[in-house]
């Protein structure tokens, strides 16, 4: 059994509307310093077997199902 | 000194190998011999390009910028198409039709369908947000959304493509989040399902505005010393070149990120207050939306239409991301944003607005006398065109010859079972019920719509053929909409095929008891450098424009979408009608379905018998030969007497013959009431059981009629063709021919195929 923690970000000079929702109310409520927020997602998936099959799975799941590769890229963070 | 953003791209004195291959490498889709007018001009200018300019003019130049392939045939056949209460077509961003002496109605449709195959949420969303923003900016509140849908095969599943399966939920996700959250109700629209599709989705959408007409802006600005204002979202990376990626044939999904525009109906929905506000206090002398080509053709076409030149500072511009290049700047596609030219005085109360609203905005620049458009960055001038040249766009007559076309149809043997074909043409993909899809979108929201998608009692509702709003305004008019093509009858006969595009759309505003006013067309074809598909563009575009003449109705306003192919296979040729129609005030809309037992009811219309480009025959897999011609002068006579049959209460309910014949329209007239019907064919006319059953051509409508007004339903259709064929009745809907019962189907049965129909792929 391996545990997987997958980041996915939107890519990067793609807006992502919740980011700039975040930043613009946290405007409104006075926190001035705050220059960029940025949000993004992290999924961890248990999977059974060998380390390096299981990776492979976690890899193809990422790519088809977890992310969008058209906007969005992620990432293993191990 | 500061570093130079831009750079001179050497093209003079190069070949039209090495030109054509620039072209690739910077992504300007453009051909060796654009390249070489390119070079002329620029030849003569004495000078090489910047990479701003080559940029801009290969924004200029695409076909979704300049409609280059169809833009002589679409001048030819729809040039002298127009009625006197047309305020506006064809000229500005979208076409703006008069209601009454106070009232216009602004329509606009256009297609989304490059971004929409690659990234279909973020592609049907920014084609929601773009098509509301060309009508916002003629000043006009946005009260209604349509859209067109054309997927792949139910189970088709493509190795690089996307399966059909995401792509409706990706494309229908979009649309109802963009629609849903902006706050604009998706009222009418088309789903099609077809194998041509497989690789290019197709997404139209439309929209309907309300403006008092004195109040509309136009899309142009024609004084010097104006200021150019951008508002609303910001400018980023995303979307630049989707106009030219929309101008070729799509190969493959990755790498083409930074051609699809994503949407934020947050950033939206607040624009559309603040500018409707500032329309209201005459603060705006000319808008456009920047949708495809972004500044550069927005910018463009604004100064030019209105004989002016201009002066833009792009470090003016509101970035999404640092470090962006001038070019970049000035084709980026980002959504949500306008251009207004506004009086300098008036910029206080602009910025008034648009504070209280939230929305950015930034000047960028002013309108000046001359010709030319000049663009800095700081000091540096990155830009200078001449704007003829610049906005003019180039007009091709491509190559065109019809391929040799299926001329008859084979005629399949009468079948044994007509309950089971009538249950499995009610479960096919392309006439089951469309409530999956639908019903994720708010179609009541505003609270203008008196009729929706569906029709009938709460909780069994049937489709509806068009839909209708209440405006709200002091004469009482109301709008009737509709929008769908026929993909298999144009793909059989291009000219008569589209012509009944246009009287399906009409026979749709007839069936809510409107009358047809005025036609927005979508077309969406295949790649025009075949030349059988420019061939069926051609006759398609005369199709509608021959429709047109004989419904006497105006096309105000359209979009071309060419190279939705892939390899070589072309999509069936798909050319959307948008329909609107208008109701009297002393007129309530007409329902589809029976909803008492008890009534007459009839066949009206020219009955043919020709099966081609039928569903039925399409599930058994039989190529479709030439389609007859409906009958004209029949279908204006229905189209005079039924508004005034409806305002008279003659008319209980109507439903017109299309997708799946008569039986088809018989089986979803059952539906929104549970109240079935028992029925004699045999004196439609003349032809087999099948043939009456299953023809979707011709100019049929169901109408039902209380007994006690028979007689003047009768003298009032007397320039009608007319068969009774029985009474509404009983739990299930009953077809005899010559007396013999040769189906009997259980209304809960049509329900239940009918219903399920799009499970699979929902």
């Amino acid at each position: 059994m391996a545990r997987f923690r997958i980041e996915v970000n939107y890519r990067k000079g793609v807006e992502n509307p919740e980011a700039v929702t975040v930043l613009r109310n946290l405007k409104i409520l006075g926190f001035e310093d705050v220059t960029d927020v940025h949000v993004s997602r992290i999924f961890e998936l248990d999977i059974k077997g060998s380390r390096e099959v299981a990776e492979k799975t976690a890899r193809e799941i990422s790519e088809r199902i977890l992310s969008n590769p058209v906007i969005q890229e992620y990432r293993i963070l191990g | 000194m500061q570093k130079s953003l831009s750079k001179s791209i050497k093209i003079n004195g190069k070949s039209a190998d090495s030109l054509l291959k620039l072209s690739e490498n910077m992504g300007l889709s453009l051909s060796s011999d654009e390249m070489m007018l390119l070079q002329k001009y620029f030849t003569a200018e004495n000078r090489d390009p910047t990479d701003v300019e080559l940029n801009a003019m290969a924004q200029a130049w695409s076909e979704h910028c300049c409609y280059k392939s169809s833009k002589y045939y679409l001048k030819k056949y729809f040039r002298d198409l127009s009625r006197d209460y047309v305020f506006l077509a064809m000229e500005d961003d979208a076409a703006v039709v008069r209601i009454d002496d106070e009232y216009s109605y602004v329509v606009k449709m256009e297609s989304h369908n490059h971004p929409s195959a690659i990234e279909p949420y973020g592609g049907a969303a920014t084609g929601v947000g773009g098509i509301i923003r060309d009508v916002l900016c003629m000043g006009a509140q946005p009260i209604a959304l349509v859209d067109s849908l054309f997927f792949g095969e139910p189970d088709y599943s493509g190795k690089k493509e996307l399966s059909t399966r995401a792509l409706v939920s990706g494309i229908v996700g979009g649309i109802r989040d963009y629609g849903n959250r902006v706050g604009i109700p998706t009222v009418s629209g088309s789903v099609f399902f077809d194998s041509s599709y497989n690789h290019n989705p197709l997404v139209n959408a439309g929209c309907i505005g309300l403006i008092k007409t004195d109040s509309v802006v136009r899309s142009r600005i024609d004084k010097p010393g104006y200021s150019l204002v951008i508002a609303g979202g910001r400018t980023g990376r995303d979307g630049i070149h989707g106009v030219n990626f929309a101008s070729r044939k799509i190969s493959g999904r990755k790498g083409d990120a930074r051609s699809v525009q994503l949407g934020n109906p947050i950033v939206e929905e607040p624009l559309i207050h603040a500018i409707l506000e500032m329309v209201e206090m005459h603060i705006i002398e000319g808008m456009k939306d920047l949708g495809g080509g972004g500044m550069s053709s927005a910018i463009g076409e604004l100064v030019h239409s209105g004989g002016v030149g201009a002066v833009i500072h792009l470090e003016k511009v509101l970035l999404k991301e640092e470090g962006m290049l001038p070019w970049e700047i000035w084709v980026s596609e980002s959504q949500e944003r306008m251009l207004l030219a506004i009086k300098p005085s008036l910029i206080p109360a602009m910025r008034e607005i648009f504070e209280k609203w939230g929305i950015e905005y930034s000047v960028v620049g002013e309108t000046v006398d001359g010709n030319r458009i000049r663009i800095y960055y700081g000091e540096e001038k990155v830009l200078d065109l001449d704007l003829d040249f610049m906005t003019s766009g180039l007009e091709y007559q491509r190559d065109h010859n019809s391929e040799i076309r299926v001329k008859s149809t084979d005629i399949p043997a009468e079948p044994s079972d007509f309950t089971g074909v009538i249950l499995d043409l009610l479960s096919d993909p392309n006439i089951c019920s469309r409530e999956a899809i639908v019903r994720q979108y708010d179609h009541t929201v505003r609270g203008n719509t008196i009729k929706g998608p569906f029709n009938g009692r709460i909780n069994i509702e049937g489709p509806a053929d068009s839909s209708v709003l209440d405006l709200g305004i002091p004469s009482g008019k109301k709008i009737v909409v509709t929008s769908g093509s026929r993909p298999d009858l144009v793909a059989a006969d291009p000219f008569i095929g589209s012509q009944y595009c246009v009287a399906e759309a009409a026979m749709n505003i007839m069936a809510s008891g409107g009358v047809p006013h005025s036609v927005v067309d979508c077309l969406n074809f295949g790649s025009p450098t075949d030349p059988s598909v420019m061939d069926d563009l051609i006759e398609s575009i005369r199709g509608i424009s021959h429709a047109c003449r004989m419904f006497s109705i105006p096309v105000v306003s359209g979009n071309v979408s060419l190279y939705n192919s892939y390899g070589i296979n072309h999509i069936k040729p798909t050319p959307v009608i948008m329909m609107v129609g208008l109701l009297d005030s002393r007129s309530e809309p007409a329902r589809q379905y029976f909803h008492r037992s008890g009534l007459a009811v009839y066949v009206c219309g020219k009955m043919i018998t020709n099966l081609a480009g039928s569903t039925y025959l399409k599930k058994k897999g039989i190529e479709s030969g030439k389609i007859d011609q409906f009958d004209y002068s029949e279908l204006n006579e229905m189209i005079r007497v039924i508004p005034s049959a409806g305002m008279e209460g003659i008319i209980e309910g109507m439903h017109d013959v299309s997708d799946g014949g008569l039986a088809v329209t018989l089986s979803e007239m059952t539906l929104g009431s549970g109240i079935g019907a028992d029925l004699e064919i045999g004196s439609t006319g003349f032809g087999f059981p099948s043939q009456k059953l299953f023809s979707e051509l011709g100019n049929r409508v169901v109408v039902t009629v209380s007994p006690e007004n028979e007689d003047r339903f009768r003298k009032l259709f007397s320039g009608v063709r007319l068969a009774r064929i029985g009474m509404t009745g009983g739990e299930s809907l009953i077809i005899r021919n010559n007396g013999v019962i040769i189906a009997n189907v259980p209304i809960s049965e049509i329900r239940e195929k009918y219903s399920q129909g799009l499970s699979r792929i929902i």
